[in-house]
């Protein structure tokens, strides 16, 4: 069992076996995620019942539930990657950080987005400084300085190890900024609106909103397949598999 | 004594040089050549401990004591010639009358008090060439000294070579200029 | 030990002749103070509210850009490559930069901010609790700064500016904390103690962090 797992990581780390079966991959993850989105989209906007508190406004979460979600995650993967990066220098684990950094930043941008407009209507504010939506401003801060440290370094490799210093640093410091915001709204003036508290759900609108997340969780899979794929051919042109693969295309 | 063994240094996945096992002999100045990126720069930062990423072997004699120029002159823009010599941090202990002698024998006494951002490039590289002969060091390396020089003070650069290399220090430096075979050629381009 | 003093004689050399270096923080300083009155609200009772975040949010910005820049013009003139090859303690050097650009930079602003008592109608009982949680909160910030100019060294990029927000967002909450509560009568000293432990914390850290930076660009 261990052996199959080193043998599997090994695999991941080598660029032409990724290359090779993520072009394989990527059609049917695309054509699913695509349609999941289409019908959880559907089914959530037209079909999936009105909210007896909140009305037809709820049907946002379709989209919001599964954007802040999935741009957590994305940052939580990015920094395991980061950790795999530094302590056993796999090339992969930066080529995964760069590829996603820019899917997770537009994911938490649809998410903050996509709960203003949901805020402004249910709760009467389109933001509010809670320790949440903060800890969301601060996880697209740190994506955009992601992004922005790719380009200052002249080397691929210190460039790698920059950013992976960053989102590390990232997962430490979220949880401060979250609990010091936390902290700072008790002690010194009480939030006078929460935008929080869990409500029940039906199973009638559960169902398509498990199907939106599912949706946009493979969507992500399969555009950071994508951009892996576009990010390694643009590091290993000029390598001999790379030229071999090409060529016979 | 100064020694590379299979040295080489990769930049990301591309190999810059490879190979160069080398030894530098005391008392001797050498000369790299090679075209441009073949390492002679590279070559330069990483025997002085810029560049720290090589692979192979690199040792140094026990006293070894590093004097590197680069292409950038380090010289800060709002310090004057002498204050730039003065706050070199090659020259840890250095006196103001060493520094005048240096100044005078480059002909730069009339400049020495203006900030260098008003100088030419010329003259930074001669303030460059002054912490150059008022160093103690024993190795010497320099990237394309000769560059933006006067004929005269190419000929005084020649001279404190002679000077140093007198003194027991060997020099490494880099030139565009293979015509003048007067020291042992160094050839980057066989490593590539 | 020469070696290091001889650093620190240049830095301070430098920075005195730059007189950019230390005007422009107090001059960016004393515009936004004098603003804030004309754009808020020149009514005594609001301004004294807004006045402990104000001046500590000013600060922040007026640090955050002088302290961008702490290494660029090494980077720039090879500097940086001369320090690399001298094979000393980097750490220290890093160091002692960071300490004079503090001086340079934040310590006017720090000495000015008594001004803001006649300009924002600061409450004299809080100038204590003003002075010392800058003092002691701004070389925290510096050392922020520090590390996000070392790792975009003088290029132009967000990075800077999207790491600084979310590292000194906790400084900030707890220096205008303290100055908040000395203005209600509670004691602060425990904020202050919090803010000094973090300093404490960082300091080997960041440096370390801004010196690995610094080599990466030598790779």
């Amino acid at each position: 069992m261990f052996q199959k797992l080193k043998n599997f990581y090994h695999k991941l780390g080598s660029y032409p076996w990724f290359y090779k079966i993520s072009g394989k991959v990527i059609p049917f993850v695309g054509f699913f995620s695509i349609s999941l989105i289409v019908i959880s989209s559907i089914w959530g906007l037209f079909f999936s019942p009105t909210d007896a508190v909140q009305g037809d406004v709820y049907r946002i979460i379709y989209f919001h539930v599964p954007a802040v979600s999935v741009s957590q995650v994305i940052y939580y993967s990015m920094s395991v990657a980061a950790a795999v990066f530094l302590i056993w220098r796999m090339k992969m684990a930066g080529v995964y950080i760069k590829s996603l950094a820019p899917i997770g930043a537009a994911f938490t941008f649809i998410g903050l987005l996509s709960g203003a407009i949901w805020g402004q209507p249910t709760w009467g504010t389109w933001w509010v400084w809670d320790a949440r939506l903060t800890s969301t401003l601060v996880l697209f801060l740190f994506y955009l300085a992601i992004i922005g440290m790719q380009s200052t370094f002249a080397s691929r490799k210190s460039a790698d190890t920059a950013v992976s210093i960053i989102t590390l640093v990232g997962v430490v410091n979220l949880p401060i900024v979250k609990k010091s915001v936390d902290w700072w709204n008790t002690l010194h003036q009480p939030a006078s609106i929460s935008i929080s508290g869990e409500s029940s759900i039906s199973s009638e609108m559960l169902i398509p909103l498990l199907l939106s997340i599912l949706g946009v969780y493979l969507f992500v899979f399969f555009t950071g397949l994508l951009f892996m794929r576009a990010e390694i051919s643009s590091r290993e042109q000029n390598k001999e598999w790379f030229k071999k693969l090409s060529s016979n295309n | 004594m100064l020694k590379t063994a299979n040295l080489s240094y990769k930049f990301d996945d591309k190999y810059i040089f490879s190979n160069l096992s080398f030894e530098f002999a005391n008392d001797c100045v050498y000369k790299l050549v090679g075209d441009n990126g073949s390492g002679k720069s590279t070559l330069l930062k990483i025997l002085s401990g810029i560049y720290k990423n090589y692979e192979g072997d690199l040792s140094f004699p026990d006293d070894n004591l590093v004097f590197y120029s680069g292409h950038k002159t380090g010289l800060k823009n709002n310090l004057s010639a002498r204050e730039n010599i003065y706050f070199d941090i090659r020259l840890p202990e250095i006196s103001h009358s060493q520094i005048n002698s240096v100044l005078e024998q480059l002909d730069l006494v009339d400049h020495s008090d203006i900030q260098s951002a008003y100088l030419s490039e010329g003259q930074k590289r001669k303030i460059n060439i002054a912490s150059f002969m008022l160093s103690t060091a024993n190795l010497y390396l320099l990237d394309e000294p000769f560059n933006n020089l006067d004929r005269k003070t190419t000929d005084l650069l020649y001279e404190i070579f002679d000077i140093k290399i007198n003194a027991g220090a060997k020099i490494i430096f880099s030139s565009h200029d293979r015509s003048n075979n007067d020291f042992p050629l160094i050839d980057m381009n066989l490593f590539n | 030990m020469i070696y290091f003093i001889k650093i620190l004689k240049k830095e301070f050399l430098i920075y005195s002749r730059k007189s950019s270096s230390f005007i422009s923080p107090v001059v960016f300083f004393l515009i936004s103070i004098s603003l804030y009155p004309i754009g808020i609200s020149n009514d005594p009772d609001i301004l004294k509210n807004l006045a402990p975040g104000l001046i500590w949010i000013t600060v922040l910005l007026s640090t955050l850009i002088s302290f961008q820049n702490i290494f660029s013009e090494d980077y720039e003139d090879g500097s940086i490559e001369l320090l690399l090859a001298s094979g000393q303690n980097l750490s220290l050097i890093v160091l002692i930069k960071i300490f004079v650009n503090w001086i340079f930079s934040c310590l006017p602003i720090i000495i000015l901010s008594v001004l803001s008592v006649f300009l924002i109608y600061f409450p004299q009982e809080g100038l204590k609790s003003l002075i010392i949680s800058l003092l002691i909160g701004t070389p925290t910030i510096c050392l922020f700064g520090a590390l996000a100019g070392a790792l975009s060294l003088g290029k132009n990029s967000i990075t800077g500016p999207a790491l600084m927000m979310p590292l000194s967002l906790p400084i900030l909450i707890l220096g205008t904390q303290a100055i908040n509560y000395s203005l209600n009568g509670i004691n602060f000293s425990s904020n202050i103690l919090l803010l000094t432990a973090i300093l404490v914390f960082l300091l080997p850290i960041i440096l370390f962090a801004s010196v690995g930076a610094l080599k990466l660009h030598f790779n």
